[in-house]
């Protein structure tokens, strides 16, 4: 692709300040496919003039009148894009999509030597860029957001339209001018089902006959089937003749949104329009076929994307459906019509088996098997409803038609593509690696629009989260190698209580300062052997933690062990030798405020600074890095029989 | 507190509803794995809303619909439905069903739906 925008560059109609608005309204209606005109003056672009803008400006109260007899200079959009034809594509692109959201879809004026070559149509740039295989994605993602921008535009420019189409008993020519071009097909119909007099131009184009007058049937009867479109007009017929709005709403909801009308594809939305006590429901129809196309790549990548996050978070029910999926396909089917007697009932059965099936992968996001195993639906329904005519055979035909690996192949691929070939092997956890999470939730945000993301994301994180029990039990081998070397027995750390699931990450300073807590059980709590022998305690030093979540968001956990407990006259002692308080203050601390001596800086009870516990700086650590987060920390001692150490943390 | 009464062949869809239900807080008095059940379960739970999927065995969605619906004709039930079968939920809202949802269902649609005849208007 060549690198500058001259091959974007189209001519483009221009027009003087001077001219007066009608001159751009005669032009925008002999030529229908023009996106805008340049306005101007002593040659220069000093102005733009696009359609949308255009019809904006005049669909105005009094818009066209004040409009159509005055010089353009007075309706013109002025801050325009003026570029160079040697800008490059990239720069282009930058400094395109940089303006302000309505003016994003604007043409961009190009100059050649100081004179005005031509202009750049945006849709065009998009189009030439999407082909280029590099910046796909990030293109797409772009055009997602303008699309969104313009069908907001698109939204407030029909509800307009729509007010006006209400509020004015005599509908003038500017109005029918507006609606004619649009770009979009208005019509509606009357109680009799009938289209009436009030159409745009497009519904001519789009239908390829003129619509008034005729039945609206008629003019989809090519492209909705038979079944759909009698429900159609039973619908069409309980609206008119229901005055319950909920019930209305619940109706149209069953409407189709897109129907291929002469091979393309139109959309429909459908509104009731009151006036008086006259009802009429209205159809705005949209040509999406080109849209639909950009959109149907991302859609796909969108629904993969759903299938990876499903296929980590339910790894259990997707495993199991397919077996269950694989066992009925590959046996059962053909049990059953084996030895059913009743062919009917067999193949009621298989039929609701198959519906089953087709829901619950669904909801799964496996929508390719999903899909597939709709067709077989439509097969077994039509056997259904003339089971006569079918054999056993013709039906077990269904079956064989695809292959089991064929049927389950794309969604299958797209979950081994994500996560690796190893998620079938039959393991409970699935082991994926942190930048694979980190890329789909990259993905995510670059695909989804911010409300699917906000939903997703969140599944997505809890995959990195650690189980805190985890990252207790990573104490273990620490606690007990710290025990041996002051010659002290203990048994493995026991885990008890919730499933505490935690972004390690925030909790890191924290959860590295527990060294502290499980050092000093084994240095200071834990007695020697033949201490613990005649006290009647179990030889060997036992710590349990136990965790519980508290709702909405937080968590507490305890580090209990079952040593000599807190000695209070050490406190006291140790508070006096360190000069903090008297001996009278002291005698009036209660069990709890001896207790928080502790876990202040420097104080240590330990007669020795040894090499394992340093200088007592352990616990006032652990209590500084829970505050860091927003926790608390509370000690419980008995002397003799053990420490408790409680600690109540948000989640972050 | 409203009652609700879940209703589908597949155990699989019945916890998946179930989980949404109970989370926003509704409370569900009972399961119902066919038509047949379902109708039984009615008349001895009176709950103020029934979901009803449409393809079961023994008893279809709409014949129980329309037994239900002639036991209490200001029911509560809402179909369960594969999205694409407009027919079908048409044959169910002129039977008396005051709503539908498409399988596979969104949370915040579900609870819409619900709420939206449950709640006192």
């Amino acid at each position: 692709m060549d690198n500058s925008i001259a091959s974007l560059v189209e001519p483009v109609k221009t027009f003087d300040v001077g001219d007066i608005g009608k001159s751009v309204n005669d032009y925008f209606i002999a030529n229908p496919g023009t996106e805008g005109v340049v306005i101007c003056d002593k040659e220069q672009p000093a102005g733009i003039v696009m359609r949308s803008y255009y019809y904006q400006k005049i669909g105005q109260q009094y818009g066209y009148s004040l409009y159509s007899g005055r010089p353009l200079a007075l309706m013109m959009k002025t801050d325009i894009l003026i570029l160079d034809a040697a800008c490059d594509l990239a720069r282009f692109g930058h400094l395109a999509m940089d303006r302000q959201p309505e003016d994003v879809y604007d043409f961009v004026a190009v100059m050649d030597n100081g004179r005005l070559l031509g202009a750049v149509s945006i849709r065009n740039f998009l189009v030439e860029m999407s082909n280029a295989k590099e910046h796909e994605i990030e293109l797409l993602r772009e055009h997602n957001v303008m699309i969104e921008q313009a069908r907001q535009k698109e939204k407030e420019y029909l509800a307009e339209v729509e007010r006006m189409n209400r509020d004015l008993a005599v509908r003038s020519d500017s109005i029918k001018n507006l609606l004619d071009n649009a770009g979009q097909g208005f019509l509606t119909i009357n109680d009799k089902l009938i289209v009436t007099d009030e159409f745009s131009n497009e519904c001519v184009r789009i239908f390829g006959v003129q619509v008034g007058g005729r039945p609206i049937a008629s003019l989809l009867a090519s492209g909705v089937e038979k079944d759909a479109l009698e429900a159609m007009t039973d619908i069409f017929r309980n609206v008119f003749s229901e005055e319950n709005k909920l019930r209305n709403k619940v109706y149209m909801s069953l409407l189709p949104g897109e129907i291929r009308i002469n091979n393309r594809a139109i959309q429909f939305v459908y509104k009731i329009i009151r006036s008086g006590t006259e009802k009429q429901i209205m159809f705005i129809l949209t040509d999406i076929t080109q849209r639909k196309h950009l959109e149907q790549k991302m859609e796909e990548e969108k629904t993969n994307m759903r299938l990876a996050v499903k296929a980590v978070m339910n790894k259990n029910d997707i495993v199991a459906t397919l077996q269950e999926l694989e066992a009925f396909y590959t046996k059962t089917v053909f049990d059953t019509l084996a030895v059913t007697a009743d062919f009917k009932q067999a193949l009621a059965s298989i039929f609701r088996t198959v519906h089953t099936f087709k829901g619950n992968l669904a909801q799964l996001s496996m929508t390719h098997t999903s899909n597939t195993l709709h067709g077989i639906e439509n097969d077994l329904q039509r056997a259904l409803d003339a089971p006569a005519s079918y054999t056993s055979e013709q039906v077990a035909g269904f079956f064989r038609r695809i292959s089991y690996a064929q049927l389950v192949e794309d969604d299958v691929r797209v979950i081994t593509d994500t996560l690796g070939q190893d998620y079938f092997r039959q393991d409970e956890t699935v082991a994926v690696d942190k930048h694979n999470i980190l890329a789909i939730e990259e993905k995510i945000r670059s695909l989804c629009s911010p409300e699917l993301s906000a939903r997703l994301l969140p599944s997505v994180k809890k995959l990195r989260y650690q189980n805190f029990k985890n990252i207790l039990m990573k104490y273990n081998e620490y606690l007990l190698f710290t025990a041996e070397k002051l010659e002290k027995e203990m048994n493995d750390i026991t885990v008890l209580g919730d499933d505490v699931f935690i972004d390690a990450d925030k909790y890191r300073p924290f959860t590295k300062s527990l060294t502290n807590i499980f050092r000093n059980i084994a240095d200071h709590a834990i007695e020697p052997p033949d201490e613990r022998i005649d006290k009647g305690k179990n030889v060997k030093g036992s710590v349990t933690c136990k965790l519980v979540e508290q709702e909405p968001n937080n968590f507490v956990f305890s580090i209990q062990d079952d040593g000599r407990g807190i000695d209070f006259a050490r406190v006291r002692e140790k508070a006096l030798e360190k000069g903090l308080y008297s001996p009278e203050e002291l005698a009036q601390f209660s069990p709890q405020k001896l207790l928080e001596l502790v876990l202040l800086d420097n104080f240590s009870t330990k007669d020795s600074v040894t090499a394992i516990s340093g200088r007592g700086m352990g616990l006032s650590a652990v209590k500084a890095e829970i505050e860091q987060i927003g926790g608390k920390m509370e000690i419980d001692t008995e002397p003799g029989a053990g420490t408790k150490f409680v600690f109540r943390l948000p989640q972050l | 507190m409203p009652t609700i009464l879940i209703t589908d062949d597949s155990r699989f869809m019945r916890d998946n509803l179930k989980n949404i239900l109970l989370e926003a807080g509704h409370k569900v008095v009972g399961e119902a794995a066919n038509g047949k059940e379902s109708v039984e379960l009615y008349q001895k739970l009176h709950p103020d809303l029934v979901t009803m999927d449409i393809t079961m065995p023994v008893l279809s969605g709409l014949d129980a619909l329309k037994q239900i619906v002639a036991l209490d004709p200001k029911a509560n039930v809402v179909m369960v439905t594969a999205i694409g079968k407009p027919e079908k939920v048409l044959e169910a809202l002129n039977a008396g069903a005051k709503n539908y949802i498409t399988k596979p269902f969104e949370k915040e649609k579900v609870l819409e739906i619900i709420d939206e005849l449950l709640l006192p208007v």
